[in-house]
């Protein structure tokens, strides 16, 4: 079928979990029994028509990757602003027919409090944005076999662009893309080779992002030492290790230091790797401490939650370190006892992204293939500082901006800074 | 569980093979034994109403400024969701399609489930025993030659083996150590999806090309043949279900290995006393159980495009057929039904969800509900003041201190 089987870093990790999760989750509806009239009530006072409410104060997925804080009507026109900038879209505003939209979600759902959530938020900006009809259709998928019927559903309601989430909804995509011509489709985290005359393909060059942290975690290091661990040596979890090395590189050449990264080398393309997204395994926990005990005292673990293990690792010793977030701002997202951890959050916007791919649609300036989300058309960024702000030189903080500038200014090429 | 009859039986007994299936349940009166799902079905979809009406948070807050308009608003929205339910249930062929499709691996895991149920044995590892099921008709279905209907037949058996294979290793481990088939079963369970992740990311089974745990997709030679056409998603699996009912059926009241298995449920003591193997059974009623997950498993990847393996293949069907099986009492047509009625609410709730947009959840809490209300008939009973007429005991497993 010649997929290529790029975008992983989200898609991996919940992937790699769901399978315990769904045994886990299944065994809960036993437990369900007993209390089923509270389940009842917490599950649907909370995903009815309030879903926009929900997740803006639970998911911390709002779309703009530079400030999650914002309000959300804020951030829509902010991105109707930047539409014209980004790849793979034309023109903005001006007439918009509103299109009557549908999402599939992957095995984790939509409370995933992750890119399933992300993709959501992104259609119901559109729907504020005036982007898509009122009432976009929502299908949750429980397992495997409801891809199809969820896709089929979708047509069933009438809908002219689906949107599905996630690497797992590869195939029946594609299949769907093919048989429903006239359909639109958006998928995220995935790409095809080649592509599909009717899907988008939402894909991100995060290394831009991780470069600035990379800069940034060289600056506040005490011990000189950055490490990265990734969950599998995969193209969309290196490309943020890769990023980080270049951007501590490009810190020792500027200021004529020595800061060193330990856990991936990007001329060998390898480093350290958990083999596994979940956070439970003991491999994770234990890779962490390996590289603390070099002296690392920033670190980036790539992939979901398996930055949670080093988190407590770091506690447990009572370590003055800090851990680089991913995809969502983890200050958010993450459980509130590692709040002083984050760094700083290597974002990935898909919201935004899926809510362009519905705007354009509405404008008819859509257009099929990857879309690559970039610094410049924001589906990239750092978080806020957060926790760490006051510890953030104000001289770091601007140079640090000024990277993030030049990256998007295309001054700094970010992909190709020389190492070492 | 341990019930006695306070009041004989009004009816005449049933011309039953065996006097042990009056006191087992297998002849007790159809009507009576449908009555208590029933009313624990229509009991849930009542107050399932009232959970769709009052999730409606924009409603809510009119509920007592505008009390008219607001209920029938809060009504307009039950009655949309439920039609919605019935619609994508049973309104079209693609939806009675859809129901089957769902109910197929339901039917079996849940047979297998019962067995064990009527042995005495808390089977909880139908997941494991699908998965295991899976992979060994999956290199069936990737590396044998075989011409169409033999090839079936041939990865079908395989995934019987593997079930069994998954399923037994918990009974002999019982048999001999006494190791409690719940936290084996369990055990099992994790064993299986991990030894599967691994199965899958070997060359041996992962499709070219691929990161991430998928087999290469069967040849279409171990394909299940569709029912009614290539556009619609059952197949004939669900004729090997049904089959499979009659057979468990026949297996439980009329066969002499049944009747075993049934005195070992409700008194293994008077099994071995009467000279029964009773080790050799549990380790049977278990790989029989887990060959019926088996195919459940061989059933989801032989029946469902792109007909590949997945640590997924098994969804959630393993552990919702300990449910089903509650439903249907352990026997083995209440099993069909039950089954049925699950698959139902699978393929509603899809459309629930599309055209109604009620959360896919409200169809779990439904099933919960319904489960609730079975298994606490006195609630019922007492709801629709039904004059005592005791239930006969159902044999389901021994507790704990088994």
């Amino acid at each position: 079928m010649g997929l290529r089987f790029a975008p992983r870093a989200l898609s991996l990790d919940p992937m790699c979990n769901q399978t315990v999760e769904d045994l886990l989750r299944s065994r809960m509806k036993l437990v369900a029994m007993a209390g089923a009239l509270l389940l009842v009530l917490a599950a649907c006072g909370g995903d009815d028509d309030d879903t926009a409410t929900t997740l803006d104060g639970g998911a911390g997925t709002t779309a703009a990757p530079t400030d999650t804080t914002e309000p959300m009507v804020d951030t829509t026109e902010a991105m109707v602003d930047t539409t014209a900038a980004a790849p793979g879209t034309t023109t903005a505003s001006g007439d918009m027919t509103p299109v009557a939209a549908c999402l599939v979600t992957d095995l984790a759902g939509v409370d995933d409090r992750s890119f399933n959530a992300a993709a959501w938020q992104g259609v119901q900006d559109a729907v504020a944005a005036g982007a898509v009809a009122a009432d976009p259709i929502l299908l949750e998928s429980d397992d495997a076999t409801d891809y199809q019927p969820n896709i089929d559903q979708c047509l069933a309601q009438g809908a002219e662009h689906i949107v599905t989430v996630g690497f797992e909804l590869g195939e029946a995509t594609a299949t769907n893309a093919a048989a429903n011509p006239e359909v639109n489709f958006t998928i995220v985290d995935f790409g095809y080779d080649p592509d599909i005359a009717n899907v988008r393909e939402l894909v991100y060059q995060t290394d831009e992002a991780a470069f600035a942290a990379g800069y940034l975690a060289a600056g506040v290091s005490q011990t000189g030492i950055i490490g990265t661990y990734g969950g599998l040596n995969i193209p969309t979890v290196s490309i943020f290790m890769d990023g980080l090395a270049r951007g501590v590189a490009h810190y020792n050449e500027t200021n004529g230091t020595d800061v060193a990264v330990v856990g991936w080398d990007v001329e060998a393309q390898d480093g350290s790797f958990t083999g596994t997204f979940d956070p439970g395994d003991p491999a994770v926990r234990s890779l962490c401490e390996s590289i603390l005990d070099e002296g690392a005292d920033i670190m980036l673990p790539v992939g979901g939650a398996i930055n949670l293990p080093c988190g407590t690792a770091i506690q447990d010793r009572g370590l003055d370190a800090a851990l680089i977030g991913v995809d969502q701002d983890a200050f958010d997202a993450m459980p509130t006892e590692f709040q002083d951890l984050w760094l700083v959050t290597i974002e990935k916007g898909i919201a935004i992204q899926v809510m362009r791919s519905l705007q354009d649609h509405a404008t008819g300036a859509w257009t099929p293939g990857g879309v690559v989300g970039t610094l410049a058309n924001e589906a990239v960024g750092l978080s806020e500082y957060h926790a760490w702000a006051d510890r953030v030189p104000d001289d770091l903080a601007a140079a640090v901006d000024q990277i993030l500038a030049d990256i998007t200014a295309g001054t700094i090429d970010a992909s190709n800074v020389p190492v070492g | 569980m341990t019930t006695t009859p306070t009041k004989p039986e009004p009816l005449p007994p049933p011309p039953a093979p065996s006097t042990l299936d009056t006191v087992t349940g297998a002849g007790t009166s159809l009507l009576r034994s449908l009555a208590m799902p029933a009313l624990a079905f229509v009991t849930a979809l009542i107050i399932g109403a009232f959970i769709i009406a009052l999730s409606n948070v924009d409603l809510l807050p009119q509920l007592f400024s505008d009390p008219g308009s607001t209920l029938a608003a809060m009504g307009r929205e039950v009655w949309t969701a439920y039609r919605a339910l019935a619609r994508g249930a049973v309104g079209s062929v693609y939806a009675i399609s859809e129901t089957l499709f769902a109910t197929t691996p339901l039917i079996l895991a849940s047979l297998g489930v019962a067995i064990g149920f009527r042995a005495g044995l808390f089977n909880i590892g139908a997941q494991g025993q699908m998965l295991v099921g899976g992979m060994c008709t999956a290199w069936v279905g990737i590396y044998a030659n075989l011409p169409g209907p033999l090839h079936v037949i041939v990865a079908l058996l395989a995934g019987v083996v593997g079930g069994m294979v998954w399923g037994g290793i918990p009974g002999l481990l019982k048999a001999r150590t006494g190791a409690h088939e719940v936290i084996t079963t369990i055990m099992f369970n994790f064993i299986a999806l991990y030894l599967v992740q691994w199965l899958l990311s070997i060359p041996l089974f992962q499709e070219a090309g691929r990161n991430n745990p998928v087999s290469e997709p069967l040849r279409p030679s171990a394909h299940l043949p569709s029912l009614f056409g290539s556009s619609y998603r059952v197949t004939i699996g669900i004729l090997i279900a049904v089959a499979a009912v009659f057979a468990v059926r026949w297996l439980l009241f009329q066969s002499s290995l049944g009747f075993e298995f049934r005195v070992l449920g409700l008194n293994p003591e008077a099994g071995r006393y009467a000279g029964m193997s009773v080790g050799g059974l549990m380790t049977l009623a278990l790989a029989l159980a887990g060959g019926l997950a088996g195919i459940a498993g061989a059933n989801q990847i032989m029946g469902l495009a792109p007909f590949k393996a997945t640590t997924s293949l098994a969804g959630s069907v393993g552990f919702d057929a300990i449910t089903v099986a509650l439903l249907g009492r352990s026997h083995p047509v209440g099993v069909l039904w039950a089954a049925l009625l699950f698959g139902a609410l699978k393929a509603g709730g899809r459309e629930m969800q599309g055209a109604a947009q009620i959360p896919l959840d409200l169809v779990v809490v439904l099933q919960a509900l319904i489960v609730v209300f079975v298994a606490a008939p006195a609630l019922v009973r007492a709801i629709y003041r039904m004059k005592g007429v005791a239930e006969r005991p159902t044999q389901l497993t021994k507790g704990w201190g088994a």
